[in-house]
Formats: structure tokens, C-alpha cells, sequence
């Protein structure tokens, strides 16, 4: 049976507007998630995110989970935008 | 050392550094700088924000230094960069005031961002919905400007004092400007740990690029940054070492500068235009 873990990303302030800030939130979400094969991203009451933040996060979540199991709730159209825009370039990063 | 340096309507971002730049390298035991204040119209903000920087940064590395004000008695930029915020981030008091009426300008005063910031808090989202009177789409690319600036910077600078930024409304420019100045190693160290071969004004010129990065990062900050001031027919602005790179009208140009330690970014971002950054960034053709 699938499982899932639901994140309020608002805890972290209607702005989420730093790569550190990424790293507490993916920190915290790490301790959290076990064997859990889902994970809600729920960002009511989010009103910006940062594309820092958002790559922080994101990136690192698509390693834990597969394709399709992390899900985004209540985006406001410029949170979509920051999303799909990680997720369609996640793989176009220059390795140095 | 004694330095003076006149601030007046004229000066602008290059004459500063200009003024200031010997500050780098002295090697006196102290610095006297006095900015003799003689125009009676009010000098850019962005003007005080670098000032704070180089004189803090130098605190920081314990140089002694004394920092004086010379003020004519219709000087109205005291006032104004009291109330920015100015004297404050020089720890130094200041009482000249003149009563006026600012409140055309909307403003977030200097600000000092400490190298190991971890959010900004939500008060400034309060001014930009209170005071600066944007439409959504322009909040949204402003607060997208702002964050990516301060990611950047945090990121990237190694400054042991970290970085000051300023944003300012200007209604009757239509347009909302924002700085941010660092001390720390510049674009050209940052970015040659991963490109070797590029010297400093191609750094510059690299950094504004997609996926450009020195391998901490995607590289996708600057770029969109720079792209939506472009193709809103804002300005921008980078100086870092004795180089910048300037966009405006849609036409980028390069050149040289005084030597400034760290990296300086103005933003002019003119609001209520036709492109918001969701539109940008939903484009499907980024690759490099």
C-alpha cells in the first residue's frame, strides 16, 4: 500500500526565498520520511518561492522518490511556474 | 590617510568606486575619509550602499578608520540617508535632519545581509504589497529579482561581512531599483574555479549566460535576472573587480572601472510592463 507524508510548506514563511532556506526545509523533510513512497508538497498559504529554494528541494526529492510520487498541492501560478520550470531542466545542469 | 570625497548630484555608481577605491589597498595605519556633501538635491541611495560596504568591510578587518561629514546647510541627502538606513549601518550618529516630504519614495532601507542568512523574512513582501503599489505580475517578477539577488549573493560572495542591498520605488521614474554590494571575491575568482581560461570581463559576460556556474548551482539566477530587465526595457548592471557589464534599451556593453572588491548588481526594473517573469520561465527553448 502506498503511503504518503504531507509537507505545509507555509510553516517556513509565505516567501521561501533561499537555497539555506532549501536545505532546512529538505533537511527537515529528511528526518521525516522513512519509508514513506509519496510526498504531498502543500503550499497554501505560499505566495513566492525562489528558484534557489526550489531547486534545493526539488532536485534533491527526485532522487529519493520516482517519477510521479512527489505531488504539488495549491500552487499559485507563479509557484507552478518556478516548479515546472526545475522539473523540465533538472537534467540541463552543466557539470564542472 | 585622508581621503575626501564630494558627493553631489553627479556622482553616480562609477565615480564612487572612483573615490573610494585607494580604501582597498592603503596601508596607513588610518583612514580619515570625509564626504563633503554640496549639492542641495538628493544623491541616489544606491550611492550610500556602497559606501556602507567598503566602510564595514574594512571595520571588519579591523583598519581603523574615521569616517566624517561635511554637510552645507541646504543639503537634503543627510536627511534622506538617515532615513535609509545609512548611519545606522555605519554604527555612526548622525543628527543633521531637515524636515521634508519623501513619501513618493518608497523604499527598503540599507540593509545588511549577514553571509549566513537563512530566510528573508516576510516583511518586505509586506512593503512591496503595501507601499510599492504593483500589479500582481509585477510583484511576482520583482520578489522573483529580489530573492535570486540575495541567493546569489549569500551563495556566492565569501565576504566575511557579507553583502548590503537597497530598493527603492521611484514613481515618477516608474520604475523600482534595486543594489546590492558585496566585498567578498568577485565574479571572476567565483566563477574561474570552474573556468580557468576566463579572464575577468568574460566572467562577466559568461555569468549572465544559461547554466553558467561555478558548480555550486545551476547557473539559471543572473540569466533570468538579466532577461527580464532586457526584454522589459529595464537596466542592469554588474561590477565586480575593475570590470562591469551594463544592459539598458536592450543593448549590453562592457568596460572598465576603478577596482571594487566583491560584486555591485543595480537593477532598474520598470514595472507594469508586458513580460512577467512566469512567461519567461515557461519558455521552452533553455539550453546551453
Amino acid at each position: 500500500m502506498d503511503s504518503s507524508i504531507h509537507i505545509q510548506l507555509s510553516k517556513y514563511g509565505q516567501n521561501l526565498g533561499s537555497r539555506m532556506l532549501g536545505k532546512q526545509v529538505l533537511g527537515d523533510i529528511n528526518e521525516q520520511i522513512g519509508a514513506y513512497s509519496k510526498i504531498i508538497l502543500d503550499f497554501e498559504g505560499v505566495r513566492f518561492m525562489s528558484l534557489s529554494f526550489a531547486t534545493e528541494l526539488i532536485d534533491a526529492l527526485q532522487n529519493h522518490f520516482k517519477e510521479g510520487d512527489i505531488i504539488f498541492t495549491a500552487t499559485n501560478s507563479f509557484v507552478k511556474s518556478q516548479i515546472n520550470f526545475v522539473l523540465k531542466t533538472n537534467k540541463q545542469v552543466i557539470a564542472v | 590617510m585622508n581621503i575626501t570625497v564630494k558627493l553631489n548630484e553627479k556622482t553616480d555608481i562609477f565615480s564612487i568606486i572612483s573615490d573610494i577605491s585607494d580604501m582597498w589597498s592603503h596601508d596607513a595605519n588610518t583612514i580619515t575619509v570625509l564626504f563633503d556633501c554640496v549639492c542641495d538635491q538628493i544623491i541616489e541611495g544606491e550611492i550610500f550602499v556602497i559606501i556602507s560596504s567598503i566602510i564595514n568591510e574594512l571595520r571588519q578587518i579591523d583598519k581603523p578608520i574615521i569616517v566624517e561629514f561635511k554637510v552645507n546647510k541646504h543639503c537634503l541627502s543627510m536627511e534622506y540617508a538617515k532615513r535609509i538606513g545609512f548611519f545606522k549601518n555605519l554604527k555612526t550618529d548622525f543628527t543633521f535632519m531637515i524636515q521634508n516630504d519623501y513619501a513618493e519614495r518608497q523604499y527598503i532601507e540599507i540593509t545588511h545581509l549577514a553571509p549566513s542568512i537563512y530566510n528573508l523574512n516576510d516583511a518586505f513582501l509586506d512593503i512591496f504589497d503595501t507601499h510599492f503599489d504593483l500589479n500582481p505580475e509585477s510583484l511576482n517578477s520583482l520578489v522573483f529579482v529580489f530573492d535570486e539577488l540575495i541567493c546569489n549573493t549569500t551563495r556566492h560572495c565569501q565576504s566575511k561581512n557579507g553583502g548590503y542591498y537597497f530598493c527603492q520605488k521611484n514613481a515618477d521614474r516608474n520604475s523600482v531599483e534595486i543594489i546590492i554590494v558585496d566585498s567578498g571575491i568577485g565574479i571572476h575568482k567565483s566563477l574561474n574555479q570552474a573556468f580557468p581560461h576566463y579572464n575577468e570581463l568574460t566572467c562577466l559576460e559568461e555569468c549572465i549566460k544559461f547554466g553558467v556556474t561555478c558548480g555550486d548551482g545551476r547557473g539559471h539566477g543572473l540569466f533570468f535576472i538579466s532577461e527580464l530587465l532586457k526584454r522589459n526595457k529595464g537596466e542592469f548592471i554588474a561590477i565586480s573587480g575593475s570590470t562591469h557589464l551594463s544592459i539598458k534599451n536592450g543593448e549590453q556593453k562592457t568596460g572598465n572601472n576603478a577596482y571594487w572588491q566583491g560584486t555591485i548588481i543595480k537593477c532598474v526594473f520598470t514595472h507594469n510592463n508586458a513580460l512577467p517573469i512566469e512567461q519567461l520561465l515557461e519558455e521552452q527553448n533553455y539550453s546551453r
